[in-house]
C-alpha cells in the first residue's frame, strides 16, 4: 500500500507539496475537508524518506507549452466567378503558430461543461455520475473515466476537468449533454493548479503528516473507501497536533 | 485638482478623437510631475487608443510601472480598435507573468473581441475555459462577445449554447446569433430566431441577409430582402444593399440588380464606395461591361477593388488589352494591385495568347508586391502556355509548382495536347490524369478522344469501361434565363411545361433544318450513355441550355441580347449550335457557364472556340 502510494505520488505532474510548505502554512483559507482528521498525529518516520520534492523534479518531466498551428477560416464562395467575393479581410489572418495565451494550456487537460448534468434537480452524486457516465463513452470504462478526471463542479458551473488528448476531447463534442469541449489551463497559476474542488464524495477519515530529515512534509492519506486515492494536497492552516487540508485534486 | 482638471481634459479629448490634444495634455502632465499618478496614466492610455494613436498608448502602457486592471482593459480596447488584435493578444500573457493579475470581465470581454477579429478559434476556447472556471462567469457582456466570436468563426451551435445561458439577451447577441446561423447556411433556425427576437430591426435583418449571401443563398436572400421591404424596415445602413447587389452578381441576375440600383439611388447611397464596388462587380457579371464602365469612371474614389473589379470583368470577356490597360492606369495612380488583381491579368493574357507579358506579370506579382503565388495563378499560367502551344513548359510547370495539381488543372492541359495534336505529351499526361480516378464524366470524354486519336484503341476500351461504370453526374445540368421578372430554370433531361414544351419543340427542329443546311453535323461524342446515333442526337436536342435559347426567343423581346446561365460546362456540339442560332436569327447570346461567358454573335464566340 505504501509503495503503491509512493509510486503514485511520484508519478503524478500535480504535486508541489513541498514548494507550498513554508508559505502556505500560516495562510488563513478555510478547509474543505469533510471530516476532520482524528486523531491528527504527527509521526516521525524512522526510515529515510525520500523529499517528495526532489523525486518529483528527478520525475515528472517539465512539459513545454505546445504551439499548435490555427486553422485560418477563409471565406472561400467556392465559385469561380467569385473571386472578389473571397472576403474583404484579405489582410488580418490568424498567425498560423501562437502561444497559448494562459499558463498551464497544454491541450492534454480539458474542461467539459455540461448542460444540465444528471437532468433537472439532479444531486451532486448524480451530476458526478453523469460525468464519469460522459467520459467512459469516449475512454471505454468508467475505471478508466474516473482516474482521468481531476476535478468537478457543481455549483458555479456544470462540467468537469479531465486528463486526456486532443482527438479523444473531439470525440467528446457533440455527445449529449455536453456544451463545450475547452482546453483547461491554471487557474492558480503560481501552483499550477488546475483548480475545482472535488465533491464532498471524495472524503477522508485520516491523515499523516509526516517529516523527512530535510523537513519536508509528505502527507499520506488513507481513505475508509480505498476507492479513492488522494493525488496531491497542500496545506492550509497550521496548528500543533492538528493539520488541515485542502484537497485539490484527487482521482479514483 | 490639477489631477481632476487633466482627467477631465482627457476625457473631452477621447470624445472629440483630436491626435494632437493627448500629445499636448501628456507633456503638460509630465513637466508638471504627475505622471506617477495612476488614474492620469491609465485615462491617458485610454484616450492615446481612442485618437487612433496607438503607438502611443503602447508606449506609455510599457513604461508604467504599475498596472492594474483598468490599464489593461484599456491597452486591450486600443488595440482592438486600432484593428491590431494580434497584438492584443501577443501581449496579454504579461498581465499575469508581469503584473500578477487575473483578468476581469472588461478584460475577459475585450479578449474574445480579439480572438473574435481574428477568428482565432483555438485562443477563443481557452479564453471561454477560463471564463467559466472565474468569478465573472455569469457576466452577460463577455458572453455576447463569446456568442459573435463563435458565429464569426463558423460554430453557430456553439454560440446558440452561449447566447441561451444569458440571462438579459442584447440586441447585439440576437444579432450575432441570427448571423452565425445565416453564416453556416442554416436557414430555417435563422429565420425561427429572426422571427423571436424583440430587436426585429436593420441590424437584425442585415446579418441574416448578408450571412446567408457569404453561404452561397444568394436567391433566398434576396426574397428575404424583398420581405424586409415589406416589412417596413427603413435601411438607414447602406451594407444591407451592397450585400444584395453582390447576391445578384453570384447569381447573374440582371433585372433584380438593375432594380436594387434604383435603390440605392433613390436612398442616397450612390456614392457609396462599397456600394460602388458591388455595382461594378454586378454588371460585370451579368455581362454589361459597358454599364460597369460608367459606373467606375464615376467613383469619386477608387480603392483596389473598384480596379480589381473592372479588371477581372474585362478580362473574363475576352477584353484582354483594356484589361492590361486599367492595370497600367492603376499602377500610375498609386493603388497596388492584389492577388485577385493577378488573377485577372494573368486570365486576360491567356486568353489573348500574350505569353510574355503573362510571364512578366507573374513574376512581377512576387518581386515587385510580394504576393506569394497561389494555385489559382498557377493554373491561369498553365492555361496562358496551352492555348499559345508552349506544352512543355506547361508540363514543366505543372510538375514544379507547389500545389498538388487537381483533375481541372491536368484536363485543361491535356484539351490543350489535344487541340494543337501533340500526340506524345497528350499520351503522357492522359496516363497521368487516368491515374487520379477522375470523377468528372467530361475528362473521359477527352481521355477516350486523345487515345483514339493516338490509336491506342485498348486505352480508349478501358476508358469507355470506365465511364459505363461511373455513377450518373452528382449535380444535374440546368441553365436559367431570366427575361424581366421572370426567371425559368431548364433541367437536362427533364421536361419542362407542357403547354411551351410543343412550341420548343417545333422551333428547335426548325433552327435544327436550318443549320443542316449551313453546315451543322451534331457532334454526338458529348453524349455519355450508349445507344443509337439516332437516339444520341434526339438526346442532344434536349440539352438545356438549347431549350432555355428557344424560351428566350419565344417569349423574350424581340432584337435584346438573350441572357442564359448554366451551371456546367457547355458541351462541344451545343457550343457549336448556340453559334449558329445566333447567325441565323441575328441576335446576340450570352452564356455564362461552368468555367467563363461565352458571347455569341453573328456565327463567333468570344471565347474563340477555346474554353
Amino acid at each position: 500500500m505504501a509503495q503503491t502510494l509512493a509510486r503514485s505520488f511520484t508519478s503524478s505532474r500535480h504535486l508541489t507539496l513541498s514548494s507550498l510548505i513554508p508559505k502556505r502554512l500560516f495562510s488563513s483559507s478555510t478547509s474543505s475537508i469533510t471530516r476532520p482528521p482524528s486523531p491528527a498525529t504527527l509521526l516521525f518516520s524512522r526510515r529515510p524518506l525520500l523529499p517528495i520534492s526532489h523525486a518529483v523534479r528527478s520525475v515528472i518531466p517539465v512539459s513545454a507549452p505546445r504551439y499548435t498551428a490555427i486553422r485560418c477560416r477563409v471565406n472561400r464562395s467556392g465559385n469561380s466567378y467569385s473571386p472578389l467575393n473571397s472576403g474583404s479581410n484579405f489582410n488580418e489572418r490568424p498567425p498560423t503558430e501562437m502561444a497559448p495565451l494562459f499558463p498551464g494550456c497544454d491541450y492534454e487537460h480539458w474542461l467539459i461543461v455540461m448542460d444540465k448534468p444528471g437532468g433537472e434537480g439532479a444531486t451532486k452524486q448524480q451530476m458526478i455520475d453523469c460525468y464519469v457516465q460522459t467520459l467512459a463513452r469516449v475512454l471505454g470504462s468508467e475505471e478508466e473515466a474516473k482516474k482521468k478526471i481531476y476535478n468537478v463542479s457543481c455549483e458555479r458551473y456544470f462540467g468537469f476537468g479531465c486528463e486526456i488528448d486532443e482527438e479523444t476531447s473531439n470525440k467528446l463534442e457533440g455527445l449529449p449533454g455536453v456544451l463545450f469541449v475547452l482546453p483547461d489551463s491554471y487557474v492558480d497559476p503560481e501552483y499550477k493548479d488546475y483548480g475545482g474542488k472535488p465533491s464532498k464524495n471524495f472524503c477522508f477519515l485520516y491523515c499523516y503528516v509526516l517529516f523527512s530529515p530535510q523537513l519536508c512534509v509528505e502527507i499520506w492519506i488513507f481513505c475508509v473507501d480505498l476507492k479513492y486515492l488522494v493525488l496531491k494536497c497542500d496545506f492550509i492552516a497550521f496548528a500543533p497536533m492538528s493539520v488541515g487540508l485542502r484537497v485539490v485534486s484527487c482521482y479514483c | 485638482m490639477l489631477v481632476s482638471r487633466y482627467l477631465h481634459q482627457l476625457r473631452l479629448c477621447a470624445k472629440s478623437h483630436v491626435p494632437s490634444s493627448p500629445k499636448t495634455l501628456h507633456s503638460q502632465i509630465i513637466k508638471l510631475g504627475l505622471h506617477g499618478c495612476d488614474l492620469l496614466a491609465n485615462t491617458l492610455v485610454d484616450t492615446y487608443g481612442k485618437c487612433g494613436l496607438i503607438h502611443d498608448a503602447h508606449n506609455l502602457f510599457e513604461e508604467m510601472p504599475q498596472r492594474d486592471h483598468v490599464s489593461w482593459a484599456s491597452i486591450l480596447t486600443a488595440y482592438n480598435q486600432a484593428d491590431l488584435p494580434a497584438e492584443a493578444l501577443s501581449v496579454f500573457p504579461s498581465m499575469l507573468s508581469r503584473d500578477g493579475l487575473l483578468p476581469d470581465h472588461f478584460v475577459y470581454a475585450t479578449l474574445v473581441k480579439s480572438c473574435a477579429g481574428l477568428c482565432a478559434i483555438r485562443q477563443g476556447k481557452q479564453v471561454h475555459a477560463q471564463f467559466v472556471v472565474s468569478s465573472y462567469n455569469r457576466d452577460d457582456v463577455v458572453k455576447s462577445s463569446l456568442v459573435d466570436m463563435y458565429a464569426k468563426c463558423g460554430l453557430p451551435f456553439a454560440a446558440r449554447a452561449v447566447f441561451d445561458s444569458i440571462m438579459v439577451k442584447s440586441s447585439i447577441s440576437w444579432t450575432s446569433v441570427i448571423s452565425g446561423y445565416a453564416r453556416s447556411g442554416l436557414k430555417s433556425e435563422a429565420m425561427e430566431l429572426l422571427l423571436k427576437t424583440p430587436f426585429r430591426n436593420l441590424y437584425s435583418w442585415t446579418a441574416l441577409i448578408s450571412g446567408l449571401v457569404q453561404s452561397g443563398f444568394a436567391t433566398d436572400a434576396s426574397h428575404l430582402f424583398i420581405e424586409m421591404r415589406r416589412d417596413g424596415i427603413e435601411i438607414v445602413d447602406p451594407l444591407v444593399v451592397s450585400t444584395i447587389v453582390a447576391a445578384c452578381a453570384s447569381v447573374a441576375c440582371l433585372e433584380f440588380g438593375k432594380q436594387v440600383h434604383g435603390l440605392a439611388v433613390a436612398l442616397g447611397y450612390e456614392s457609396s464606395l462599397f456600394i460602388g464596388n458591388a455595382l461594378v462587380d454586378m454588371y460585370a457579371k451579368c455581362s454589361d461591361l459597358l454599364s460597369a464602365r460608367t459606373i467606375f469612371y464615376a467613383l469619386v474614389w477608387r480603392d483596389v477593388v473598384s480596379w480589381t473589379s473592372l479588371i477581372v470583368g474585362e478580362a473574363q470577356h475576352g477584353k484582354a488589352m483594356k484589361a492590361l490597360e486599367l492595370y497600367d492606369q492603376m499602377v500610375l495612380s498609386g493603388v497596388k494591385p492584389n492577388e485577385v488583381t493577378f488573377v485577372g491579368l494573368i486570365y486576360s493574357c491567356s486568353h489573348a495568347g500574350l505569353v510574355a507579358k503573362g510571364r512578366q506579370l507573374f513574376e512581377s506579382m512576387s518581386e515587385n508586391y510580394g504576393i506569394t503565388p497561389s494555385l489559382q495563378h498557377f493554373t491561369c499560367l498553365l492555361d496562358l502556355f496551352s492555348r499559345s502551344g508552349h506544352l512543355e513548359e506547361a508540363e514543366n510547370l505543372i510538375s514544379t509548382m507547389p500545389f498538388e495539381p487537381d483533375e481541372p488543372t491536368w484536363a485543361a492541359l491535356l484539351s490543350a495536347c489535344k487541340k494543337h495534336g501533340n500526340k506524345q505529351v497528350g499520351v503522357r499526361i492522359a496516363d497521368r490524369l487516368l491515374s487520379l480516378n477522375p470523377q468528372d464524366p467530361s475528362t473521359y470524354i477527352l481521355l477516350s478522344n486523345v487515345y483514339a486519336s493516338a490509336g491506342m484503341w485498348e486505352s480508349v476500351s478501358t476508358v469507355r469501361k470506365l465511364m459505363t461504370s461511373l455513377e450518373v453526374k452528382k449535380e444535374p445540368g440546368y441553365s436559367c434565363i431570366s427575361m424581366g421578372k421572370e426567371r425559368q430554370v431548364f433541367y437536362a433531361g427533364e421536361t419542362c411545361d407542357p403547354d411551351i414544351k410543343g412550341e420548343i419543340l417545333h422551333l428547335l427542329k426548325e433552327l435544327d433544318k436550318e443549320m443542316r443546311r449551313r453546315g451543322y453535323v451534331p457532334d454526338t461524342s458529348c453524349v455519355l450513355v450508349d445507344m443509337e446515333e439516332q437516339e444520341k442526337e434526339k438526346q442532344l436536342f434536349w440539352h438545356s441550355e438549347r431549350v432555355a435559347v428557344a424560351y428566350g426567343l419565344l417569349k423574350g423581346v424581340p432584337g435584346t441580347v438573350i441572357r442564359i446561365v448554366k451551371n456546367l460546362r457547355v458541351c462541344g456540339d451545343c457550343h457549336d449550335v448556340l453559334k449558329h442560332i445566333s447567325s441565323i436569327v441575328r441576335r446576340d447570346i450570352i452564356v455564362r457557364d461552368a468555367t467563363r461567358y461565352h458571347h455569341f454573335a453573328n456565327g463567333r464566340c468570344s471565347c474563340n472556340d477555346f474554353w
